[in-house]
């Protein structure tokens, strides 16, 4: 049984008062939606941590291994080609395991360009690398640090200050996680 | 004090009395209002103070439409954000929304880079050692920093075996 208020309603209000009303309404839904399906997505981002197959993770230690005993020209060219092939797809829901081996793997390989005499393509690497997220670990450290390298390596001493300056600033905060922690 | 009732009148009031009396009896009177034609006037007032519904409505007539509206005026129209934000249950979201805007505006500018390691953390991987944080503090002299490549070859194989360790109770 309609109230006498909803009949009020109904014959007194005009088309524009139910028209703003239903938007609100669906405003409300939207909003609703969207903070579940953001969620969801969250959800889906920490489920894609574990994208690594077991043969994926020999391989992946294996070229770390390559990378830690190359003293040679040859010796570092072939572990830059074993720690390229490693290096995953990283997409903007990629979980923050994926974000860290990318920046790991990008750092290690910026740094062997560089000492193999490729400053260009070692910057390259280090800017993808630090594309990917601006989230405080290591490996984003070590990102500036390389990029600082090349700068270094290029003379241009006020683009090394500043990246040398943003590696200080992710020290610093995983220091004082560190620390808070303790 | 004097005796009106024998008193003599003189031409002058006599003649005003005259005109009175023709006012009093609804004569036309063509010409500046005379005293006499005023005190008529209040005088028919006060004989017949009952105003007529005819007389009403033709005083309404001459009156400016606006003085005498002939219902209540409907009621202003509202906005359509008005409406918008009152159907969501929000009558102060039109202060309330730029405010909170404004406010979370100015928070995101003062934030400080970088990020923080929230999400590391919160997804479990291992801590860096405040000794390697050291070591890469030193390293970023620029010089070659050998204990610090050992530090992190450690650390980095925390990492993987943690994942390793996660894959090997939840995967597949």
């Amino acid at each position: 049984m309609r109230s006498v208020r909803s009949v009020r309603l109904g014959v007194l209000k005009p088309r524009g008062f139910r028209l703003a009303h239903a938007c609100g309404l669906v405003t409300l839904l939207v909003g609703l939606i969207s903070s579940c399906s953001r969620e969801a997505a969250t959800e889906s981002a920490s489920a894609q941590q574990d994208t690594l197959q077991p043969a994926e993770m020999t391989r992946l230690k294996a070229a770390h291994l390559m990378a830690d005993v190359a003293r040679t020209d040859r010796e570092r060219d072939a572990a830059i080609s074993a720690l390229r092939a490693e290096l995953p797809e990283v997409s903007p829901a990629a979980g923050v395991e994926l974000v860290w081996l990318f920046q790991d793997l990008s750092s290690r390989i910026s740094s062997l360009e560089l000492l193999q005499g490729r400053p260009d393509e070692a910057l390259r690497v280090a800017e993808a690398g630090l594309s990917v997220s601006k989230t405080a670990s290591v490996p984003l450290s070590n990102l500036y640090i390389a990029k600082a390298r090349v700068f270094e390596r290029l003379a241009k001493k006020n683009e090394a200050a500043e990246a040398y300056y943003q590696a200080l600033l992710v020290n610093e905060q995983l220091m004082r996680d560190a620390l808070e922690d303790e | 004090m004097p005796d009106l009732d024998n008193e003599e009148f003189s031409p002058e009031e006599l003649a005003e009395a005259a005109e009175l009396a023709r006012d009093l009896e609804g004569g036309s009177h063509v010409g500046e209002a005379s005293p006499a034609l005023e005190a008529a006037a209040l005088l028919r007032v006060s004989q017949n103070p009952v105003l007529t519904e005819a007389r009403f409505q033709e005083l309404r007539a001459e009156l400016p439409t606006r003085a005498v509206p002939e219902k209540s005026e409907p009621r202003r129209a509202r906005s359509f954000w008005d409406l918008f934000f009152s159907g969501l249950g929000l009558r102060w979201t039109g202060f309330l929304v730029p405010t909170a805007l404004l406010i979370f505006v100015v928070v995101r500018s003062v934030g400080v880079a970088p990020e923080p390691a929230l999400s590391q953390r919160d997804v479990g991987l291992p801590k860096p050692s405040l000794a390697l944080l050291k070591a890469q503090a030193r390293a970023l002299s620029g010089a070659e920093a050998p204990e610090y490549e050992a530090q992190m070859a450690a650390y980095r194989g925390q990492v993987l075996a943690s994942l390793e360790g996660r894959r090997t109770r939840g995967g597949p």
